[in-house]
């Protein structure tokens, strides 16, 4: 603000000082045509016959000059000049005689003969030469005043014309008509700076609200900025802000919610440590003590576990950059899963048995995920799955993708508890399996984030739960 | 005995590891500093290390690269709290042999850093229950009787028995086979596993189809 004023001063000054200068000149050029001019006339005024001989010189007063002078053509006609500033003498006769009028008596005129006679003068001209140039000469007289003279020798009539303005007159008049054109420029621009820096202000004031909307802010106020009255030109980035406002309450609120559902849950593994661990150091009975250190070990299982997952959970959330995607062979991937739990399934007398169709595209997406995502679904089926049970992951070409599969002969999940399954924290009822209900929105989230689904189906033999996944390139 | 170090900080898990593997049979030296660690290392000699990466005095990552700049090749298990990707990547490039997180169940602890020592080849043979394959004159032993076993058969077992009790994906023992280039004849680890099931028995090596083959440790 203070800047645009300070710029817009500055470049009026240098524009002002330009163009002034400029006019000084114009108007000097114009003043010596003038004086030029009015010197022919004086010439042609007085006619002097060349055969004369004259041998007193002709005084005049200035206001017979003037009077004689008044019948030549007006000053400006001539010069042709529609550069000046001023144009009273064109508009105006009346003020044209005046200004006319009071111009020529200030004049000093001469005209001498070629033998050095004075013939004609004006009644205050010394009777020296005022000049001895031809042309436009200065000088400065015993008094000290500057003069400008024009000086012309005319051969038909033998002689010499001297006309002399003083310098200080002219000055006057070239000041005044500068004044004339630039006053209006000086008392202007206050005017239009001070009305340029309202309406800027005024321009500014919904951003400067806002801004102090925003400082006045407690830092857990997350509701939307008004739009109503914002200028138009601040609209998108109130808006911008409002959607990240809105983003970041979302996350607030998830992070919220899972800190509550993480504390609440990991307090049941935590109080059942308390209790076994009690029950190991005061229960005096072996086999009963040797139960307890083995329930201990359940519990710390189940914590650990709820901890992992719901780290993993938390590291998928919407709000977190998405997983760096690369070329991924989801065959390799379920052998080493596979293999990974194999040794478990084989503990339960389960058979776990993976079938690939050969020639199975590779698929973009993120390697560790998609492994947690099959670990996940093996695991629950080895822990849900009764000893001796079957297991079968299957990968089936279907196109460009792949569908991935995870059945057993296990309980399965009753259709209408399916759509609960996934939701965090979910359990299904009368489960004797010690289970985080994290396992499956864990695999639904790394779904999401490779733009697919779980299918929840039945199993194999007509019983069990089979998992189904498609997998696109 | 096997000597183990172990490099962790905290009292309750160090306190916690040693008993554990001092119970599994390692004769174990516990020290809670890295720099500690280090001078350790350079004083005594281990089969392996168990090592954390939060340390005070030299943290254990910096203490593992300064291990392998010394051309040092002790087996060493990263077991830490820390379970990103980047994190495991981090420990892999500075030379650790196997990563483990820290909420881990002891078992696979143990049998994890069995495996390290059996493959990081200090000990010239390997034991499952009463079969034996000494690695140096390439033999099999079954409960006393040599076996006779060829050269592609000891290959498999070996990988095997480094791992038993894991399952082993078909992949790396044909990689054990026929180097890094994958034979595209896949019946020809089938015919060495038949082979092999007919000499050490059955009931010892079992297949998880589509997945690959275990050597089941013997039940206690």
């Amino acid at each position: 603000m203070l800047l645009l004023g300070l710029v817009s001063l500055l470049y009026w000054a240098v524009v002002a000082t330009l163009t002034t200068r400029d006019n000084i000149d114009r108007l000097n050029e114009l003043y010596d045509v003038h004086l030029a001019r009015t010197a022919k006339a004086f010439l042609q005024l007085i006619d002097p016959d060349p055969e004369m001989v004259q041998t007193t010189t002709l005084v005049l007063q200035p206001s017979e000059i003037d009077q004689l002078l008044n019948g030549t053509p007006a000053l400006l006609e001539p010069a042709g000049d529609t550069h000046l500033p001023f144009t009273p003498i064109n508009s105006d006769d009346n003020h044209e005689a005046t200004h006319r009028l009071q111009y020529g008596s200030h004049l000093h005129y001469q005209l001498w003969r070629e033998s050095g006679a004075l013939m004609a003068m004006s009644v205050d001209a010394p009777r020296q030469l005022l000049t001895q140039q031809l042309g436009y000469s200065n000088s400065v007289d015993d008094q000290g005043q500057a003069w400008r003279h024009y000086s012309f020798h005319d051969a038909t009539h033998q002689t010499r014309v001297v006309v002399s303005e003083p310098s200080a007159f002219r000055q006057a008049l070239v000041r005044h008509i500068l004044l004339d054109a630039t006053l209006p420029l000086l008392t202007g621009l206050p005017v239009l700076l001070g009305l340029l820096w309202l309406s800027i202000r005024s321009g500014l004031r919904p951003l400067d609200d806002l801004r102090a909307e925003i400082a006045r802010r407690q830092s857990d106020n997350l509701a939307l900025l008004p739009v109503a009255h914002t200028p138009t030109e601040a609209k998108p980035i109130v808006l911008a802000l409002n959607e990240l406002l809105q983003r970041l309450a979302h996350t607030l609120e998830q992070e919220r919610r899972f800190t509550d559902d993480a504390a609440h849950q990991l307090r049941t593994p935590l109080a059942a440590i308390q209790a076994q661990l009690y029950a190991v150091r005061h229960v005096q009975d072996i086999d009963q003590r040797n139960e307890a250190t083995q329930r201990l070990q359940t519990s710390v299982a189940r914590a650990i576990r709820l901890v992992n997952q719901m780290l993993a959970l938390a590291r998928m959330d919407p709000e977190q950059p998405p997983p760096d995607f690369s070329e991924v062979h989801l065959d390799e991937i379920a052998e080493t899963v596979c293999a990974e739990l194999a040794a478990l399934a084989l503990e339960r007398d389960q058979t776990l048995e993976l079938s690939v169709q050969p020639g199975l595209p590779a698929l973009r997406g993120n390697a560790d995920m998609l492994s947690m995502l099959l670990a996940n679904l093996v695991d629950n089926a080895v822990h849900y799955t009764p000893k001796g049970g079957q297991i079968r992951v299957q990968l089936q070409r279907d196109g460009a993708a792949v569908t991935l599969n995870v059945s057993d002969d296990g309980p399965g999940i009753a259709p209408e508890e399916r759509a609960h399954v996934m939701e965090r924290f979910y359990r299904v009822a009368a489960q004797s399996e010690p289970g985080t209900g994290l396992g499956l929105a864990i695999c639904q989230r790394i779904a999401e984030l490779h733009h697919t689904q779980l299918v929840l189906g039945q199993g194999l033999h007509g019983q069990g739960l089979s998992v189904q996944v498609r997998l696109t390139s | 005995m096997l000597k183990l170090l172990i490099v962790e900080d905290d009292v309750a898990l160090g306190a916690g590891l040693q008993a554990a593997l001092t119970d599994a049979g390692f004769d174990v030296q516990w020290v809670t500093d890295g720099l500690v660690a280090l001078q350790t290392l350079e004083a005594t000699s281990f089969h392996a290390m168990v090592l954390d990466i939060t340390l005070p005095g030299l943290d254990g990552v910096s203490l593992l690269q300064r291990l392998r700049n010394d051309a040092n090749k002790l087996p060493v298990l990263m077991l830490t709290a820390r379970d990103t990707t980047r994190d495991k990547v981090q420990c892999f490039e500075a030379g650790a042999d196997d990563f483990l997180v820290k909420t881990t169940d002891m078992e696979e602890l143990i049998a994890r850093l069995r495996a390290l020592i059996r493959r990081s080849g200090h000990i010239g043979h390997l034991q499952v229950g009463d079969l034996t394959l000494d690695v140096d004159s390439q033999s099999v032993v079954l409960a006393g009787q040599s076996l006779n076993v060829s050269g592609s058969e000891f290959k498999v077992l070996r990988v095997l028995m480094e791992e038993a009790g894991q399952v082993v994906p078909r992949s790396r023992l044909e990689q054990a086979l026929f180097g890094p280039r994958r034979s595209g004849d896949s019946n020809v680890l089938e015919v060495h596993i038949h082979h092999l099931r007919q000499k050490i028995g059955d009931a010892r090596l079992n297949t998880v189809r589509g997945v690959g083959y275990t050597i089941t440790l013997p039940k206690k």
